[in-house]
């Protein structure tokens, strides 16, 4: 395991070409009464394809921002965000929304399961959106990946959080994403469980053909050594960057 | 756009089985059900209505005159394939043995019945009913009339130098027109058999009527135009002005029915709108959560109007499907007393539904689901919930549009719609401004009450907003129930009153001064109720202001009964009952000065068609001695008493020198025909009118209306009962979680259910006591204004409603949260989660 101890610009050196995600500069500022609050601040980072990537750090170190950011859910203040070396946060909201619509998957970490929805009603719900036509057959195949078949017409409320979260993470893979944004996906899950969840991610994570690219958000230590990369988040900023 | 379609329908089968648009589809649905309902209730009623007007005016449109009209007039009635068909009317002489009768004799063309049926009884007292007119040289006549003639079936009478055989006794005639004016007994005969006689020549004072009928948008066009095609003496009849008792009640209660329908639809509206501003909140989880999946904003709006579509669509087919099962309901329920078949239902109403449904739907929803478009995708990785800012003025102008549009397409009246609107929104913004006054008062008592009191207050002072919200909601549904149940209770007495059941159903006419005290005796010793006597004498109104009548009045009232024969005058002391001064002064106020002219009192419908007001001066022929009088006053009359009635009367002494015979009415019991025949031998001359069939006739109509009063007054508690039950669901989440963070800090389920009741008995009260109120101030604007009834005093229309509402909404709410209650609140903050 090695680490580098310096703040900013741990990854400058990383390879740009194949570079599937590049913040050059980032920032990201609230405005206040008085000065702006300032949550993000100069933060470069490169994430290569196929990567699995953990951002570590305490409750308010900007890490859902920085996901947020990344993933084009929100736009940054400053700087600048290269999505396969193209502007990305200089798109506007529908084009960004495309690249998600193909590309992205989420795990959140209150699922945010519909609560009208079946267990596999949720899950079918990003390929219904594409218009695939075997949308059930695949959530049900990937429900039972998840070990949930038998709970298939449960709603999220006849569910344990466990359980929950494992739907939530049979409809990240299921549209097959090239990039899977997890945020605290064992922050609602007590340790057996999250241990639990945790083992599913990174098996099913293993387990998908392409190189599936993994962002994990999380303050858990344990949880973020099972990825490749460790970035350490404190008042937004990039304070070390560990590779195990 | 089909996979778009395709998807959104299932989502929307997939909430509506979860049971999420629960309350925003049982309101759409109740919305359209009512919409429907009262559209092919109102289509067909209308229709039947309009039906048996025309029958009892002989036709959907009538032309009088005073001579026949011509063929010219007749074929293009018949060129349009349109029906007619013609009858005069003439006062003539009858004569059996040595009897002689005044008698109003119909004679009637080979079309006549023009609708309808003639109820006619025979030899061995057989009654039958026919559509066929009496044949030449034959005559039918009221029993009274034959009675007193002393004719029976197969006997030979002269009338008006004509003979004819009594084949029949003539018991009702579709068309009933002139019952009360004539006064003088009918006889029925085909108008072939006077050709030739002078009763039709030149000197006869004869009132020709044709009546048509047919395809509705011909006779309609023909209304429009006829009128300037008419020659001098001719005009065009309406209903009103034959029967304006009936034509009263009917109108009011077509109101009556308009703005309950319109209460009805509007409190489901509300509802609605309530539901929806609920749903968008649900959704705003399902936005973001769509726009992390890649949504753009514009599709999201898609999907979310598709939804909507789909909702419509699903409430306008089951609503108009109920709406119209439901009106066959209210159609069975009124087939005992709807004399005719109804005119088929038809499917308009079933569109209109649909187009409502998404009406509403738009009109309510538009606002907050364009404001879905702001949700940010961020939302979903925040815990907080995300704030909607809709913009005020697109929201409320929609809901106001949606609103107005559809208070007008539903009542079709501006004026209807506008107060009904004005009224509940001012007793919402009143209704909001007391309840803040009311918190602002108890917040600083707070500590002199028990605890569950002071939690219960607490909870509606720190949500203030919301509180008053509440309170103008449940205050504007009650007091909307209340209107609407009032107006009811009130159009139904009045009409009770209008036809007690001790009625009179008999006139007695042409008593002679020397009979009246023996007459009145009579009467009194079977112990019949019955009217005065009242003087009648008869005169023609020749000069209005010193110029010709017919010269004087308006183009459209030249040919108008009160100028064409003579008109029935009496004289009183008294304001007749059922009379109300409309303006001027009765004779006891009248100043000496004012004497100089006799001075008349006028009924006041007549005084309008005539163009006569107060001062005026009016002349009589009577026996042929001019009479000159001014007006002193104009009176109102309530035709629909059934008591006899005049356009004019005179003060007493003036005219008693004149000939003149006396009129009363009487009760005549079910049992009493031997009473009958006893008074018509004992005064021979007097004749007597029955108006036991024109009674039934008019009480018909008034039964389906108080009918149809009823029935929409469920729907209209159904809605209400819906508005409060929206509500309830509004603020269903916040409550559970209120629930479950008190029941982990230790509150019992008792005690959050005492608290949970105490809270909603306060504001369902005040809801009471507020509705109670202000519909009773808004009742009494209401009823005069709109429905022309009068005000009077309804004491449980003010003690229920704040018990009913403490009650409802207790209930209500420990319904809606009975659930929460038992849940644990692990298993509680896991579903709200």
């Amino acid at each position: 395991m090695t680490s580098n101890p310096l703040a900013t610009n741990v990854s400058e050196s990383s390879t740009e070409t194949a570079s599937l995600l590049q913040a050059k500069n980032l920032g990201y500022s609230v405005a206040q009464d008085e000065s702006p609050l300032v949550i993000i601040r100069n933060l470069n980072l490169n994430i290569h394809s196929g990567e699995q990537l953990a951002i570590l750090g305490p409750s308010g170190a900007g890490k859902s921002t920085l996901l947020a950011l990344l993933a084009g859910l929100d736009t940054p203040t400053e700087g600048e965000l290269l999505w396969r070396g193209k502007p990305f946060s200089t798109l506007d909201e529908d084009a960004r929304a495309a690249i998600r619509a193909q590309e992205v998957g989420f795990i959140f970490q209150s699922f945010q399961l519909l609560p009208e929805l079946s267990a596999l009603e949720n899950v079918m719900l990003p390929l219904e959106l594409k218009g695939d036509p075997k949308a059930k057959q695949q959530a049900s195949e990937w429900l039972a990946k998840v070990g949930l078949s038998q709970r298939a017409k449960h709603r999220p409320s006849q569910l344990s959080g466990g359980e929950q979260q494992r739907v939530a993470i049979a409809r990240a893979f299921v549209a097959q994403p090239q990039v899977l944004f997890a945020d605290e996906p064992t922050g609602n899950l007590d340790e057996e469980n999250g241990h639990k969840v945790a083992d599913l991610l990174f098996e099913l994570k293993a387990n998908t053909a392409q190189a599936m690219t993994l962002i994990l958000v999380t303050h858990d230590r344990q949880l973020a050594q099972r990825c490749q990369r460790i970035l350490q988040l404190e008042a937004g900023q990039l304070v070390a960057e560990t590779s195990t | 756009m089909m996979g778009d379609l395709k998807l959104t329908a299932q989502q929307t089968w997939r909430s509506v089985k979860a049971g999420e648009y629960r309350v925003l589809l049982a309101a759409l649905i109740l919305a359209v059900a009512c919409a429907t309902l009262l559209g092919v209730v109102g289509e067909r009623i209308q229709g039947a209505l309009t039906q048996e007007t025309a029958r009892i005016s002989g036709g959907d449109l009538v032309i009088s005159g005073r001579k026949p009209a011509s063929s010219e007039l007749k074929q293009r009635f018949t060129q349009a394939e349109l029906s007619w068909s013609e009858k005069v009317q003439l006062t003539s002489m009858a004569s059996f043995a040595d009897e002689f009768l005044l008698v109003s004799l119909h004679a009637v063309d080979e079309y006549y019945p023009l609708l309808g049926e003639v109820r006619l009884q025979g030899l061995d007292k057989q009654v039958w009913s026919q559509a066929k007119p009496p044949a030449l040289d034959e005559i039918w006549m009221e029993p009274g009339l034959a009675l007193r003639l002393g004719v029976t079936i197969g006997d030979e009478l002269n009338v008006g130098g004509v003979n004819f055989k009594l084949t029949a006794l003539l018991l009702e005639t579709p068309d009933q027109t002139g019952g009360f004016s004539s006064f003088s007994p009918k006889a029925l005969v085909s108008l072939a058999s006077l050709e030739g006689s002078p009763l039709l020549g030149p000197l006869s004072r004869a009132s020709w009527r044709l009546g048509v009928t047919g395809d509705a948008s011909q006779l309609k066009q023909l209304a429009l135009t006829l009128p300037e095609e008419l020659e001098g003496h001719q005009r065009l009849r309406d209903f009103e002005e034959s029967q304006p008792g009936i034509a009263k009640a009917m109108n009011e209660g077509q109101r009556y029915l308009a703005m309950a329908g319109l209460v009805a639809v509007l409190l489901a509206a509300l509802a609605v709108a309530l539901a929806t501003q609920r749903q968008t909140k649900r959704q705003a989880k399902e936005v973001a959560l769509l726009r992390c999946l890649g949504q753009t904003r514009a599709r999201v709006r898609k999907l979310m109007l598709l939804q909507l579509f789909w909702l419509g669509l699903a409430a306008g087919l089951i609503g108009g499907v109920l709406g119209y099962l439901g009106h066959w309901g209210l159609i069975e329920l009124l087939s005992p007393v709807l004399p005719l078949a109804l005119p088929a239902a038809s499917l308009k109403p079933m569109l209109a539904a649909f187009l409502l449904a998404l009406w509403l739907l738009l009109g309510f929803s538009l606002a907050p689901l364009l404001s879905l478009g702001q949700v940010s995708p961020l939302a979903v990785l925040q815990a907080r919930p995300w704030k909607l800012t809709t913009s005020a003025w697109l929201a409320y102008g929609l809901a106001a549009i949606a609103t107005l549009g559809l208070g007008w397409w539903l009542s079709g009246d501006w004026l209807l719609t506008l107060w009904t609107l004005l009224g509940l929104g001012s007793i919402g913004l009143l209704v909001a401004g007391i309840g803040w006054l009311i918190l602002r008062l108890v917040r600083n008592k707070l500590e002199r009450f028990p605890w569950y009191w002071r939690q219960g207050l607490r909870r509606l002072g720190r949500n203030s907003t919301e509180t008053l919200l509440q309170l103008s909601t449940f205050t504007l549904a009650f007091t909307a129930v209340l209107l609407v149940a009032r107006g009811g209770d009130q159009l139904m007495n009045d009409w009770q009153n209008q036809l007690p059941d001790e009625r009179p159903n008999q006139f007695a006419i042409d008593i002679q001064p020397y009979e009246k005290q023996a007459f009145e005796a009579v009467l009194d010793e079977q112990g019949l109720d019955h009217s005065q006597l009242y003087p009648l004498l008869r005169a023609r109104l020749t000069q209005i202001n010193e110029q010709q009548a017919t010269d004087y009045v308006p183009a459209e009232a030249k040919s108008d009964n009160a100028l064409s024969r003579e008109l029935n005058l009496t004289w009183s002391a008294e304001l007749p009952e059922g009379n109300k001064l409309e303006s001027g002064v009765w004779w006891s106020d009248l100043p000496p000065a004012e004497n100089a002219l006799l001075p008349v009192s006028v009924e006041s419908s007549v005084a309008k068609r005539l163009g006569l007001k107060l001062g005026d001066q009016l002349t009589f022929n009577l026996a042929g001695s001019p009479l000159q009088t001014r007006i002193v006053s104009l009176r109102e009359v309530r035709w629909e008493s059934f008591n006899p009635n005049f356009y004019v009367i005179f003060p007493p002494k003036v005219l008693e020198d004149k000939a003149h015979t006396f009129l009363a009415s009487f009760v005549l019991p079910k049992d009493e025909a031997s009473f009958m025949r006893n008074l018509t031998q004992q005064f021979p001359s007097v004749a007597f009118l029955d108006v036991r069939a024109l009674l039934a006739q008019a009480e018909g109509i008034l039964r389906q209306l108080s009918l149809g009063v009823q029935y929409l007054l469920g729907f209209v508690l159904l809605a209400g009962l819906l508005v409060t039950w929206a509500l309830m669901m509004a603020s269903l989440d916040a409550r559970k979680r209120e629930q479950v963070l008190l029941k982990v800090l230790g509150a019992s389920r008792r005690s959050l259910a005492k608290r949970q009741a105490l809270e909603f008995m306060l504001l369902g009260g005040l809801a009471g006591v507020l509705a109670a109120v202000l519909g009773e101030l808004l009742y009494s604007l209401v009823a005069g204004k709109l429905l022309n009834l009068p005000w009077s005093p309804a004491p449980l229309f003010w003690l229920l409603p704040p018990a009913f509402g403490a009650l409802l909404l207790a209930g209500f709410a420990h319904l809606a949260l009975r659930e929460s209650l038992e849940t644990p609140p692990h298993q509680l903050l896991k579903e709200l989660s």
